[in-house]
């Protein structure tokens, strides 16, 4: 019998550090996601005309904005969105994706509608498509969820479906056929299982995009009621005064780019140790 | 080299109609009517207004109006802008010139900066400057494209003033220089981004043929190292470079929406915002065909250039 031998903590660190750090700073998130209302220090919608554009102090970390509201408490507010938007949409993008993709690579006949449809989605402009689905839906993070899924979904299809096709040719679908497996048990049972590791990847390295297309989006005010704390609203907010009062965007900005880059960082430290194709 | 332009040509008209149609349709569903932002409606009974729809045609089915929509396309006429009632495509020309410079701009310097580092990084791999490229790049792909124009305005054109801060100056009337100068932000801040993504691409693509037989023939031969790495490698590294360098010209077109907000610029991304903020739907949709149609262009070139590198391939 085999015994697994204990890894040197030293080289799990070393085979894992991206992943590691980038986990600590996703893990710190969604502590703060979750505990929102033990984090911030203040209540993030309070307006208070007396404490307008404070420079950040031990009262206001980051301090308040035009309207006198604690910007840290907001963007603690605001993380939940950030994750809530960044795990649905990749989770339903994944899911809707490579169902799509494996029908796409699977029946001949979905494959010349479906793919067609996936490459006109694919071939407009992602910011605009996001943008008029947003509006055509109206605001709601729901709905901004379903826009940013429609724009990520043409990515996910097309990669299951070359993975689809692929898998295919390979004699283990092969024999499966042979032996008179049905469709629905080949896709469930074999190809489904060979595609999971690219899914995952796929998922973790999505977030850190959809939380910067959110961002995106709310800064524009297109999808999200502005006055629900979120990051890109945040900067938005400030922007107005930014020039005289720089703290309302600078810190706010920092804030989403060390997220960003943990989200970045994860994904990255993941597919190296998943992608076979790196191996 | 003709039938393989045709061919490309042709293949891409299925794909702009179908693009089209869901932006059509998208469009059908905004909570809103035509016929008023068209006309003062107010003081007209039913009948009138029916009879105004009905001379549009925006009683036929949607399918209809789309193929309706898609001829006069071909033909030259895009419609009229429902808000300003100006030819919607005439609006595009007169904002265009910003819009294109700054995809020409950000697109060169996306190349200049990324394909060298992503080159350098695999020559040089896991070196400490391989590190830092690497980490530099997951670092500037982190940073919200909109935060830092707004950055870089704080800090060139308001504290230094190096850079003017109220938007683009047109050629016509301050000229090249100022023209150009109220560019380089813009163009920066929409580059960075892109930099990062391909120079992790470019790298890891030289690190592929880096390790392919024909580099270790090369090897073997006893040509120098600089030699294999600049003749052999990066030859081949570029035709799939040159493949994400297409796709990230179709995000920049669509960015320069957010660009052209924080920069306060009136170019085309601009007047896409402000047309789906008031429901100009067919200044919308004319954008939209004019973006999708330039980023199908740009990948036709794209294509050629693709196949003068790589003969073998088939598309």
């Amino acid at each position: 019998m085999k015994t697994k031998r204990r890894m040197p903590l030293k080289n799990f660190i070393k085979r894992n550090g991206r992943m590691l750090v980038g986990g600590t700073i996703i893990a710190v998130l969604i502590i703060m996601a979750v505990f929102a209302p033990y984090i911030a220090t203040h209540d993030p919608d309070a307006y208070d005309y007396t404490n307008r554009f404070d420079l950040p102090s031990s009262e206001h970390l980051l301090g308040t904005d035009t309207h006198g509201r604690d910007i840290f408490s907001r963007m603690v507010y605001g993380t939940r969105i950030s994750l809530l938007l960044g795990f649905g949409v990749n989770f339903f993008a994944v899911v809707v994706g490579a169902f799509c993709g494996i029908l796409c690579g699977y029946f001949k006949k979905v494959d010349a509608v479906l793919m067609r449809i996936m490459e006109g989605l694919h071939s407009l402009p992602t910011t605009l498509l996001a943008m008029v689905v947003a509006s055509v839906l109206g605001p709601g993070i729901e709905k901004l969820m379903i826009a940013l899924v429609v724009t990520a979904l043409p990515g996910v299809c097309r990669m299951t479906r070359s993975q689809v096709l692929s898998l295919r040719q390979k004699e283990f679908i092969e024999v499966e056929k042979a032996m008179g497996a049905s469709h629905l048990r080949i896709m469930l049972l074999h190809i489904m299982p060979s595609c999971s590791h690219y899914l995952i990847i796929r998922f973790c390295t999505g977030i850190s995009g959809t939380i910067l297309s959110a961002a995106t989006l709310a800064y524009l005010s297109v999808g999200l009621d502005p006055t629900i704390p979120n990051w890109g609203a945040t900067i938005a907010d400030g922007q107005g005064m930014f020039l005289v009062y720089p703290h309302m965007i600078l810190w706010p900005g920092i804030w989403m780019i060390v997220a960003v880059f943990g989200f970045i960082f994860f994904g990255e430290g993941l597919r190296e140790r998943l992608d076979p194709r790196l191996k | 080299m003709g039938k393989f332009l045709v061919k490309r040509i042709l293949s891409l008209i299925p794909t702009v109609f179908i693009s089209m149609a869901i932006i059509f349709f998208l469009m059908q569903a905004l909570p809103v009517d035509p016929i008023h932002l068209m006309y003062d409606t107010e003081d007209m009974t039913d009948a009138q207004v029916q009879e105004l729809e009905e001379k549009h045609g925006f009683d036929d089915p949607a399918i209809v109006q789309y193929l309706r929509y898609m001829k006069n396309v071909f033909k030259g006429d895009w419609g009229n802008s429902l808000f300003s009632k100006e030819p919607v495509f005439q609006a595009i020309a007169d904002r265009m010139e910003p819009t294109l410079l700054i995809t020409f701009f950000s697109t060169i310097l996306t190349m200049v900066v990324a394909i060298p580092a992503g080159v350098f990084a695999a020559t040089h791999r896991n070196s400490p400057l391989d590190y830092t490229i690497s980490a530099s790049s997951i670092l500037f792909d982190s940073v919200p494209t909109f935060w830092l124009g707004l950055m870089l305005l704080y800090i060139f054109s308001f504290k230094m003033d190096i850079f003017p801060l109220d938007g683009y100056k047109l050629i016509e009337h301050y000229g090249w220089g100022e023209a150009l100068k109220s560019l380089v932000l813009p163009c920066f801040a929409l580059g960075m981004g892109h930099v990062a993504g391909l120079a992790r691409q470019t790298r890891s693509q030289m690190l592929n043929v880096l390790s392919a037989d024909y580099i270790r023939t090369a090897r073997a031969k006893g040509l120098s190292e600089r030699m294999v790495n600049y003749k052999h490698a990066l030859k081949n590294t570029m035709s799939l470079v040159v493949t994400i360098v297409g796709g990230s010209i179709g995000a920049m077109l669509g960015g320069s929406t957010v660009i052209e907000n924080v920069f306060n610029i009136q170019g085309v991304g601009k007047l896409a915002y402000t047309s789906l903020m008031r429901s100009d739907y067919y200044q919308e949709q004319g954008i939209i065909m004019f973006i999708t149609l330039i980023y199908a262009g740009m990948n036709i070139l794209l294509d050629i250039v693709y196949k003068k590198l790589d003969p073998r391939i088939e598309l």
